[in-house]
């Protein structure tokens, strides 16, 4: 990948890669770290990306996986962060406060976070899910079903049926 | 409705342009970790041995201020280097290794092996010549100009501001740590009374082949190696006093339960002092306790 195009990726992808990151880690820092490791897999990368829909969706495998091994690291599991013995600051850079939603999201367990995630946000079906995530069509829908539920019990009437 | 809200609220996390822009100037280079194996270890098979060139500083244990032929390993290959001690333009000496090249191709190239650094580098080492092997030894103070003097603990920990062997009795009671390093520390003073090496070592043994060994400096960053382990990372303790320690841990997993760490190295500076705690074969928990008992003295 030429410097162009990968500073082109960065522009594009890097708060897409940092939200999926942040799904995992739940803290500015820790997500930063991941993303920085994504774009060194990029550059250290020979794969040929068919288009831009392949690209991300690769970025987001190994953005999934960087996290996963991250969070399951021994020193990540005994050390607590600054942030989550503290009140987050700077995650969300225009308002004041982190709204409910974000906190109902945030209050999930770590396999729901990023499924919901690349569901509500990044606007992905089942199928790719199971893909960028690794797990099989029937976890994903199982986890999304049960976060949904997850959802309404802390948000009751915010979060509509589906 | 849910997605709508969904995306509203996390179009927000997102990162700073100043984090953006350091990705740009992201760039792949190999990985070339400078690795010295400073003392034998049961799992040393694990470990990688890579010397870079231009950041080596080779020198002999014995001599000084002449031209020595030694072997050094660098990128895993052996070399015979002439050695000569030289000056720079700030007065620091430093020794200049030049490989004795073979290699016909690379004469005909003009291939300039010449290898520099200046005495501050840390990445010094001895070649023992007679078994082959390697150790790390301190940095090369010309006893023409420099002094010694041997500190006791007491005086040590006071120039410190912390006392290790103290700080080893949070370790469980039952692991049996006794100190066994040295009676004194040998600390190194210019002949015009700055001190300028003040590393002290100290090891403790336990039952199990259970170790510890703390490195400590107020000059500079006491160790003398990177460890090429299975795992690193940059991480945070929050102390009493609520300063947050950016403390980094590399470690190695045993060979027979990947769980399970057999080795594990933590560097970190405080107040002005510099760290270095290695653990073999003791819980990593103990590292926690031990750091804090050090630091919260």
């Amino acid at each position: 990948m030429d410097r162009t195009e990968y500073i082109r990726t960065v522009e594009t992808y890097a708060n897409d890669i940092y939200r999926v990151a942040f799904c995992y880690c739940r803290n500015k820092n820790d997500a930063e770290d991941v993303v920085q490791n994504v774009f060194l897999k990029l550059l250290q990368t020979e794969q040929e990306f068919l288009d831009e829909l392949h690209k991300k969706k690769w970025l987001l495998r190994v953005t999934a996986n960087q996290a996963k091994d991250f969070c399951a690291s021994y020193w990540k599991q005994k050390v607590v962060s600054m942030e989550t013995v503290m009140p987050e600051s700077g995650v969300f850079m225009n308002a004041k406060e982190p709204s409910e939603l974000y906190e109902a999201v945030m209050s999930l367990s770590q396999k729901y976070r990023p499924v919901v995630h690349l569901y509500y946000y990044e606007d992905y079906s089942v199928k790719e899910i199971a893909e960028i995530l690794n797990i099989k069509e029937t976890a994903v829908q199982t986890r999304l079903m049960r976060a949904r539920q997850k959802l309404k019990d802390i948000l009751k009437e915010a979060w509509q049926d589906e | 409705m849910n997605k709508k809200w969904y995306k509203e609220t996390f179009d927000q996390v997102t990162m700073s342009q100043e984090s953006i822009e350091k990705l740009k100037q992201l760039e792949y280079q190999p990985r070339k970790k400078k690795v010295l194996l400073t003392k034998t270890l049961r799992y040393a098979a694990a470990f990688l041995l890579t010397f870079m060139i231009a950041d080596v500083a080779v020198y002999a244990a014995s001599g000084s201020g002449i031209i020595q032929r030694v072997t050094a390993v660098i990128d895993g290959k052996s070399y015979q280097v002439d050695l000569e001690k030289k000056t720079d333009e700030k007065g620091n000496d430093y020794f200049e290794g030049h490989i004795v090249e073979s290699d016909t191709k690379d004469e005909q190239n003009n291939t300039d092996n010449s290898v520099a650094t200046d005495c501050d580098t840390k990445h010094l080492f001895a070649i023992n010549e007679i078994t082959g092997q390697m150790s790390a030894a301190l940095k090369y103070y010309d006893p023409q100009s420099h002094y010694t003097e041997a500190w006791d603990n007491a005086t040590m920990a006071e120039y410190l501001g912390v006392d290790v062997i103290e700080a080893i009795s949070v370790l469980p009671s039952e692991y049996e740590m006794k100190y066994t390093g040295g009676e004194a520390f040998t600390v190194t003073y210019e002949n015009a009374g700055t001190l300028v090496e003040d590393r002290a070592c100290y090891e403790f043994e336990g039952r199990d082949h259970k170790k510890v060994t703390v490195l400590v400096s107020k000059l500079r960053t006491p160790y003398d190696c990177l460890y090429q382990l299975d795992t690193e990372k940059a991480t945070s303790f929050r102390l009493q006093n609520g300063d947050i320690l950016q403390v980094l841990v590399a470690a190695q997993f045993k060979p027979d339960n990947a769980n399970e760490y057999a080795f594990y190295v933590a560097d970190f500076e405080y107040e002005g002092v510099y760290y270095r705690i290695e653990m073999e074969n003791i819980e990593s928990y103990c590292l926690d306790n031990f750091i804090r008992k050090l630091l919260e003295q």
